[in-house]
């Protein structure tokens, strides 16, 4: 089901054309939301899809839900991240994964891919 | 006495549920037999996994040990740099009063890493009782913003109620740690749990553990752990918050365990846990499945039972042998056989007490029990060297020799006698004690051996 994007897939016939997939990138690993900083989250489909994005923490604790099935249409697609939860408090200081999952409801295909950030303030 | 136990438990566990409770360094996938339990074992005795489920279970630790810990975070999930754990723990009983601990762990990868520096100790409280305490540095250092330090302490609470259920309480960085310009504030969760061995169901414990994280739903686990063989113990568990599903195996083998466990998370995937564990101590303790329960305890007085069997030879027992005697563990068995290997075979029974860590009033509890040797050992090293050339050999000639010679056949029967119970006659002049002995017979048989 996942897709190898950048790179030929050896094994299956199909051209990654075929696949659904997703490319993430952020502007940052490591940002401080107490100094009103921000993750500029990029992504781009292979396809239009339904877009669903989750933070969690190391532990696997679900920390948000940033976007729940979400219309995106192909192409690259940015969104921001404040480090905030649900109830605008800043997220406790951290290793937190990037969750995006990704589904074309017409075709049925799907893909899920992790990336993780650092929220972090200064240290010393 | 239990209902002051009691007390102490619960006044403790109050004392943990009104802490205030909150997020970094969190809970981590400390090893094979715990992750294949989804982390539950805060009840948990005999076992070097102590310092990261519950201090206090040091109390239980029967030997030297130690703990080698690798996992890399969700790897199946797509896009996940590597970013691994790993751990490294000594174990070290302290004879009556509980057990330390030692650990450094490190998570993390370029940009970020968590280092803790742990020491961890077990006080026995009251017999099978105890409470531990964990002190932690924690650094925590990140690409481009430097490092931080901070300290923090956990307390935890055992009892073994009886053999085959305990139950425990564990509670994390209790001082509210912070860390950085900022304090950000280290995770603090609080856990309660027990360890049960149904009836009739020797090698099979189920444990169960509830865990508090503060700003979270609480966590509840529920996990098996089956001894099937003397080598292999198959575990699995299930925790709700968040769901994770785990199975695992443990290997045993002389002097150590290899502990594997699969974790499974329901969105980002699963983790595998290896563990390699080593104990001086040459087989795990547990019970196997069918096993019955006839455990050695190490209570704090031991009744003083009489002992009707055989003795045992403490110059030639085996360390099985030797740990049958009231007192004397796997350790001191130990230090016996070293001793006698480099002092040569004990004389007397009290040369026992030369050996570290049998004093005179564990000495006066065993004498009865313990021998060096009859004489029938004795008889082929002495021998050669020392036993008297004789002409007319006393140790071989019959009642009718005796007699033949002119000696009183009273005093043959003694001279047998006395050699039946020595094994062997080394001199003539050992005969002089016999009792109904006279100078004139004495002189007699003297001559006689000296083939006068």
């Amino acid at each position: 089901m996942k897709g190898t994007p950048g790179a030929p897939n050896s094994i299956s016939l199909k051209s990654p054309e075929d696949e659904l997939y997703i490319n993430i990138s952020l502007n940052k690993k490591v940002f401080s939301p107490k100094n009103n900083e921000s993750l500029e989250i990029r992504f781009s489909l292979s396809e239009s899809a339904k877009v669903t994005i989750k933070v969690f923490n190391s532990d696997g604790n679900e920390s948000l839900e940033l976007i729940k099935h979400q219309d995106f249409g192909a192409g690259e697609n940015i969104i921001r991240f404040y480090g905030k939860d649900r109830n605008n408090k800043i997220l406790p200081s951290g290793l937190y994964i990037l969750y995006f999952e990704v589904l074309n409801s017409e075709t049925g295909k799907t893909a899920s891919k992790g990336v993780s950030f650092i929220i972090s303030n200064k240290l010393e | 006495m239990k209902n002051l136990k009691f007390l102490i438990l619960i006044f403790i566990l109050t004392l943990f549920i009104i802490l205030p409770l909150y997020a970094i360094f969190e809970e981590r996938e400390v090893g094979g037999r715990i992750s294949s339990l989804c982390g539950a074992g805060v009840a948990f005795t005999e076992d070097i996994y102590s310092p990261y489920v519950n201090p206090a279970g040091l109390i239980f630790l029967n030997d030297f040990s130690g703990l080698f810990t690798y996992y890399s975070l969700f790897p199946s999930l797509e896009g996940m740099e590597t970013i691994s754990y790993f751990n490294l723990t000594a174990g070290l009983p302290l004879k009556n009063v509980g057990g330390l601990g030692f650990g450094f762990n490190s998570f993390g990868y370029d940009y970020y890493r968590e280092k803790i520096f742990l020491l961890s100790s077990g006080f026995q409280l009251f017999y099978r009782m105890g409470l531990g305490v964990n002190l932690k540095l924690y650094n925590v250092s990140i690409k481009d913003l430097g490092s931080a330090s901070s300290f923090g302490i956990d307390i935890g609470l055992i009892a073994k109620i009886y053999e085959g259920f305990s139950i425990g309480a564990y509670a994390n960085n209790v001082n509210s740690p912070k860390i950085g310009e900022n304090e950000d504030e280290i995770s603090q969760y609080l856990t309660l749990g027990i360890e049960f061995v149904p009836p009739g169901a020797t090698g099979l414990s189920l444990i169960a553990d509830i865990q508090k994280v503060v700003d979270r739903k609480l966590n509840l686990k529920v996990a098996q752990e089956f001894r099937i063989l003397k080598y292999l113990f198959l575990r699995s568990g299930v925790q709700s918050n968040p769901t994770k599903y785990s199975v695992g195996l443990g290997i045993n083998f002389p002097y150590g365990s290899f502990d594997y466990a699969i974790s499974i998370h329901n969105t980002l995937g699963s983790q595998h846990i290896i563990t390699l564990k080593f104990t001086k101590g040459i087989w795990d303790t547990k019970l196997i499945y069918g096993e019955k329960i006839a455990v050695k305890e190490k209570a704090p007085a031991v009744k003083e039972v009489e002992y009707v069997g055989p003795k045992i030879n403490i110059n030639t027992a085996t360390i099985d042998e030797l740990t049958q005697i009231p007192r004397v563990g796997q350790k001191t068995a130990e230090k016996i056989i070293k001793y006698r290997e480099e002092h040569g075979p004990f004389k007397t029974i009290e040369d026992l007490m030369n050996v570290k860590g049998i004093g005179p009033k564990t000495f006066a509890k065993i004498k009865h029990m313990i021998t060096v040797g009859g004489p029938e050992e004795k008889k082929e090293e002495a021998k050669p060297v020392e036993i008297q050339k004789m002409a007319f050999d006393l140790n071989t000639a019959q009642m009718n020799d005796f007699i033949d010679k002119g000696i009183p056949p009273i005093i043959a029967l003694k001279i047998i006698q006395y050699r039946n119970k020595q094994g062997v006659i080394k001199n003539v002049e050992e005969l002089k004690n016999i009792d109904g002995m006279t100078p004139e017979i004495f002189e007699k048989i003297k001559n006689l051996v000296e083939g006068k």
